[in-house]
């Protein structure tokens, strides 16, 4: 993280790059009146200074501009500009950056490597790999993005383990399109597998004969030892298996091991390197019976099954019984098992041949004959263009039509010797790292980013022939594009990975209850927290409803169970996620009073105000408070006390170090505390302190949540701004800078005009030089 | 366990410059354990210094080893307020450069089989960093650990790993020509990046040879009895298998740098008489009961530690015992988890052969605590570094 000072340091070495139409005088009077008490040679808040402003800096004056705008400066205790006086300085500052000169901040790099999820859609995309268990991406690490969004170039860092990981994923993943060299079409197999291969199991309570397997093991995966239940094609597969539970009744305690009285349930899912999973639940007849599953299967992956609902840690179990004397200490007791009497798997059933992934990475129709040099030439020209982005150049074709015939030579085969040059074009910097030049985008450039925005992917060929055609920098085109790759399945992508990072719903989970203490109801509803604000943020942008509604509703979607933990009527008779009108004076309605953001802005034990007063002015309004000054002790918080956290926070603000910040922060934060630390309501706190929820926030004063609310629906415009800008540094990959705020102004003020609407914004930021600019 | 194994004797190993001053010494080796939830300081620090301290009640399992390890009193970095980041920037202190372990790591490079490994049950604390702020790996498995050292590879899978190395080595040259002519003609910020990856593409291959070199040379087999756990919180079973592993790497020369650890998370952690959640326990507001629980698992902790720095004491080699040549770390990010206190944490050092102090007030003259990168400073010159200052450390600790 940047500190303010670095930012200081660094503008101080822009102070010789001076434009001769910026105007110290102009600005002088304003600064030195209100600003330099505090920011000046001796005494530097914030570690900014302002009495050197002799030559225009764009990093400070973006800050002074922030500052205005919200209003944070002057501090309301000193002395106030009047409206005329800010609005003439600030009209001043954007002036400003109409002077290119004076603009010119450091520039950031226009080389961004693709971060984990683009790499993981663009490779699939690249070589039409199924959206099954085999992804790219899962051979890679996670990208560490302490702040910011995940497209944020200076971020995305590159290191030898993360290098070498790409190579593997690009090989694995060229493996796996063109999975045989056998061009003709994967005939249908069938496959028993011997179910005395079965491993994975505690063999305490395991056991197979001749065409039969018994597990009592929970929480065993049964998979088959022998490499011929590999599967082999990628494909369509049928599986069937024949299954009986035994021993249920055992014990005239017939409760004593799981399942206790219930069905038995066998699951079916896979396994290889990553990713694979749970496909299917059985529940089981009482009698031996046949059952079958129709389901993808990638090409190095098992099959398993597990006693889905067996003792999960049966030698536990056993002993608990022992001690508590419900079986002899000296026998071995039996628990319930499955029977299992057969296993197998049909395929691959081939709709389509040659396969997607043959078809999208060769780019033909038919299998092509690789002995042709001009074939070869012009498979690799058009893979090239796809993976770079671009028309490659001749030297870039050369490059790898070498590499191709070296491959050629050591193996004999050019099947072989194409999947080794795709995999390296699949890690070289043209394809790793979205590249944009300085200033206006050319016609590539502007299509990789709207695909990377609205798919996190590659453009496709639609997109690449407009490009190539130099057409899709007209308005017009470039509109129809937008609405285009909007309406496409794939832009769900940037919905969900833009809010989830907006809100910070990607820290939901990291800090939960206790599995059993008050709050562990959040283990019946968690996974339905996400969906509640990924669907409302949708919701929101496909039907062009006003930002406004990020702050209030009189609706929201829920599931039955969401529903029922929030004790609002569910409506419906539907199944799944449904909008749900929600009742006259709900507390519910808007992002804040979602159970994620309250669960993700508490920490699973208990609520803190300045935690959620935090989310709302830092995510919801885009003012974070700077860090807290150096050696101010944290608060703590004694539960012997009969003291309410309001009451020991009541500290900050008698604190002249922490006042400032914490009258903004920690009011909003107090209505909240009208919900625990999983986002229920409550109105005392668990011991039994009744809850105070007023305070004033912008001005105003607030009752409870709905009154805070009311305020927040009033400043909308914060909200609509936050909003333009971090979807522009979304797209961008970058911070904004001073000349990038003039543009967030226009569009500001456009979409004022109609209320906000969100997809409508969305457009005018598109079309705007926040997109079609580096 | 009783199992010894042989240090293996590497006189071919090309990678190894060894200079004639490296050759006289015996190799140093640093083990990072780290908690990711604190330690409650009312219960760790000691109330009086000195080489004879009476061992608070979370140290109580460590008095007996008093004379070869030190406890820091008011040291932490300094300028962090990261809250729960703690536990990431341990090893660093700040958040855009190498880890401690790192540093170390690129000085021993693949004079092992391992130039670093990472360990931590209950979940990963992604406190070891690369220079480029890239966090390494780590098993949270002892049984996959076990399997990376010990476990041979099969014939197959052996010959084509080193099939893929030989091809990735080919793969690396092609994309360095690629990057070199796109740099030349780009923007300072734009050099940067590329920078960062022709800097990785060198250093993948030093890991290729490394790797090629070491899939020749059989894996060391000790014989080692694995369980399975309950769950991911069975700290009864997973804690003794770590720390085994820990020792056996060292033993065999597989690693000279380990970190390793237990994770932040809120499960029921499987120690006699804890019943809350680990997180939970931490956010103790002062009550008793959660204190007295929170002991048993800081205590447990320690218990360990000791019980490790005791195997190592005990293995001799040569004329002097393995701890000697190992210095063996114990810290965490945090102090107080309830209050998210990142001042004052609680740090140990054992081993190394350093002259060791008992509890030492690190208080400095001007009141302010020392920074736990001095501290580093100091380990890593110990270990071998010829470096002044690690991070934005103000000096050395004198042991």
């Amino acid at each position: 993280m940047r500190s303010y000072l670095s930012i200081l340091l660094i503008s101080v070495a822009f102070l010789q790059t001076s434009s001769a139409q910026y105007d110290p005088q102009k600005v002088k009077p304003f600064i030195e009146k209100f600003c330099v008490d505090c920011h000046n040679a001796d005494k530097q808040k914030g570690d900014i200074r302002l009495d050197l402003i002799d030559s225009f800096d764009p990093e400070v004056w973006q800050l002074v501009y922030d500052q205005l705008y919200h209003q944070e400066m002057p501090p309301s205790k000193k002395p106030q500009p009047s409206k005329q006086e800010t609005e003439g300085i600030m009209a001043y500052i954007l002036k400003q950056t109409d002077n290119k000169e004076a603009t010119q901040g450091p520039q950031s790099t226009g080389y961004r490597k693709l971060n984990h999820r683009e790499f993981n859609y663009t490779v699939r995309d690249l070589l039409g790999l199924n959206d099954g268990d085999f992804q790219p991406g899962s051979f890679i690490y996670d990208d560490t993005v302490e702040k910011g969004f995940d497209t944020e170039a200076e971020s995305l860092v590159m290191s030898s383990d993360l290098l070498l990981e790409y190579m593997r994923a690009a090989e694995k993943s060229v493996n796996q399109a063109l999975f045989t060299d056998d061009y003709s079409k994967p005939t249908i197999k069938e496959h028993n597998l011997n179910l005395s291969q079965l491993a994975g199991g505690d063999r305490r309570f395991t056991s197979s004969g001749k065409g039969f397997f018994i597990t009592r093991d929970g929480g065993a995966k049964l998979f088959s030892k022998s490499e011929a239940a590999e599967i082999k094609i990628s494909g369509n597969y049928k599986v069937t298996i024949e299954a009986e539970p035994i021993d249920q009744f055992k014990y005239r305690k017939g409760t004593l091991f799981p399942p206790y009285q219930d069905a038995f349930k066998l699951d079916l899912g896979t396994r290889g390197h990553s990713s694979g999973g749970l496909k299917k639940t059985f529940t089981l007849e009482n009698k031996k019976t046949t059952y079958t599953q129709n389901l993808w299967l990638d090409s190095g992956y098992k099959i398993y099954v597990e006693f889905a609902n067996g003792a999960g840690k049966p030698a536990a179990n056993v002993r608990q019984a022992q001690r508590r004397k419900m079986v002899p200490r000296n026998t071995k007791p039996i628990l319930p098992g499955i029977k299992i009497t057969e296993i197998k798997i049909e395929g691959p059933f081939i709709e389509e041949w040659p396969a997607p992934s043959f078809k999208t990475t060769f780019g033909r129709d038919k299998i092509p004959d690789l002995k042709d040099p001009k074939i070869r030439q012009g498979i690799l020209t058009r893979f090239m263009a796809r993976a770079y982005r671009r028309i490659p150049t001749k030297g870039d074709i050369a490059l790898y039509q070498k590499k191709l015939e070296n491959e050629y030579k050591l193996t004999n085969s050019w099947h072989k010797a194409f999947i080794k040059t795709f995999s390296s074009l699949i890690v070289s910097p043209d394809f790793l790292y979205i590249k944009t030049g300085q200033g206006k985008l050319d016609e590539f450039e502007l299509a990789t980013r709207l695909s990377y925005f609205f798919w996190s992917s590659m453009p496709d060929l639609e997109l690449l022939n407009i490009a190539l055609s130099g057409r899709l920098s007209q308005p017009d085109v470039l509109k129809a594009q937008i609405k285009r790759l909007l309406q496409d399945p794939k832009s769900e992508r940037f919905m969900e990975s833009f809010v989830t990072q907006w809100v910070s719903l990607d820290k939901l989970g990291s800090m939960p209850p206790d599995t059993k203490g008050r709050y562990s109801s959040y283990y019946k509803v968690r996974n339905d927290f996400n969906r509640e604000t990924i669907e409302y943020f949708k919701y929101i942008l496909k039907n062009d409803r006003s930002v406004s509604e990020f702050i209030d509703s009189d609706y929201t979607f829920l599931s039955k169970k969401l529903a029922a933990f929030y004790g609002i009527p569910f409506n419906s008779n539907k199944e799944g996620f449904q909008k749900i009108t929600l009742p006259k004076n709900s507390i519910r309605g808007g992002l804040i009073t979602q159970a994620s953001i309250l669960t993700l802005t508490a920490n699973g034990v208990e609520t803190t105000p300045i935690e959620r007063g935090h989310w709302i002015v830092d995510e919801l309004m885009g003012t974070p408070p700077p860090p807290p000054p150096k050696e101010v002790p944290a608060l703590v918080p004694d539960l012997r006390t009969a003291k309410t956290v309001r009451e020991q926070l009541t500290k900050h603000t008698e604190d002249i170090n922490c006042r400032e910040c914490h009258l903004k922060m920690d009011p909003a934060g107090f209505a909240l505390e009208a919900f625990d630390p999983i986002g229920r309501h409550r109105k005392k706190y668990d011991n039994k302190l009744i809850i105070d929820t007023t305070g004033n926030f912008l001005g105003s004063s607030f009752k409870d949540i709905n009154g805070l609310k009311n305020i927040l629906q009033s400043n909308d415009h914060i909200i609509a701004r936050n909003l333009i800008i971090k979807l522009a540094e979304y797209a961008k990959g970058r911070k904004l800078n001073l000349h990038d705020l003039k543009t967030v102004k226009e569009i500001e003020v456009a979409s004022e005009k109609n209320g906000y609407k969100f997809k409508t914004m969305l457009e005018l930021i598109l079309t705007s030089d926040l997109m079609t600019y580096h | 366990m009783g199992v010894t194994i042989a240090l293996p004797f590497l006189p071919s190993n090309p990678l190894l410059a060894a200079t004639n001053a490296d050759r006289s010494l015996p190799p140093k080796r640093m083990v990072m354990i780290a908690s990711g939830l604190g330690m409650y300081p009312g219960n760790f620090f000691p109330k009086n210094y000195g080489n004879d301290f009476t061992p608070s009640p979370t140290l109580a399992p460590l008095a007996p080893l008093r004379n070869d390890l030190t406890v820091f009193s008011h040291m932490d970095h300094p300028g962090l307020f990261n809250k729960h980041g703690g536990m990431r920037t341990l090893l660093t202190g700040r958040g855009d450069s190498a880890s401690i372990d790192q540093v170390a790591a690129n000085h021993v490079g693949y004079k092992t089989r391992f130039p670093s490994l990472h360990i931590s049950i209950g979940g990963s604390q992604g406190s070891s960093r690369t220079k480029t702020g890239i966090t390494k790996r780590e098993f949270t498995d002892p049984r996959t650990l076990f399997d990376a050292l010990f476990v041979k590879d099969n014939k197959k899978a052996n010959a084509a790993l080193k099939k893929e190395i030989e091809h990735q080595g080919s793969v690396l040259d092609l994309i360095r020509v690629q990057a070199k002519s796109l740099a030349k003609s780009v923007n300072q910020a734009d050099k940067d990046k590329l920078d960062e990856y022709l800097t990785a593409i060198r250093e993948s291959e030093t890991q290729l040879q490394g790797m090629k070199y070491w899939s020749d040379k059989p894996k060391p087999t000790p014989k080692y009895e694995i369980e399975r756990p309950h769950s991911s919180v069975d700290y009864p079973v997973l804690a003794p298998m770590m720390f085994d592993l820990i020792y056996l790497a060292i033993q065999s020369d597989s690693s000279r740098v380990i970190t390793a650890g237990f994770g932040m998370h809120n499960k029921v952690i499987e120690i006699e008489g804890v019943k809350t959640g680990y997180h939970s326990l931490s956010h103790h507001g002062r009550n008793p009961e959660k204190l007295a629980q929170l002991l048993l698992i800081e205590r447990f902790y320690m218990e360990q530690y000791g019980k490790f720095i005791q195997k190592l004491k005990d293995t001799k080699v040569a004329n002097h015992n393995l701890l000697e040549d190992t210095m063996v770390f114990f810290g965490s990010g945090l102090s107080d988890a309830a209050r998210h206190s990142n001042r004052d944490l609680p740090i140990i050092l054992a081993g190394g052969g350093l002259q060791h102090k008992g509890h030492v007030n690190a208080k400095r003259h001007n009141g302010l605590q020392t920074p736990l990168n001095n501290l580093y400073t100091t380990m890593l010159q110990n270990f071998g570094v010829e470096l002044e200052q690690f991070n934005d450390a103000t000096g050395t600790v004198t042991l």
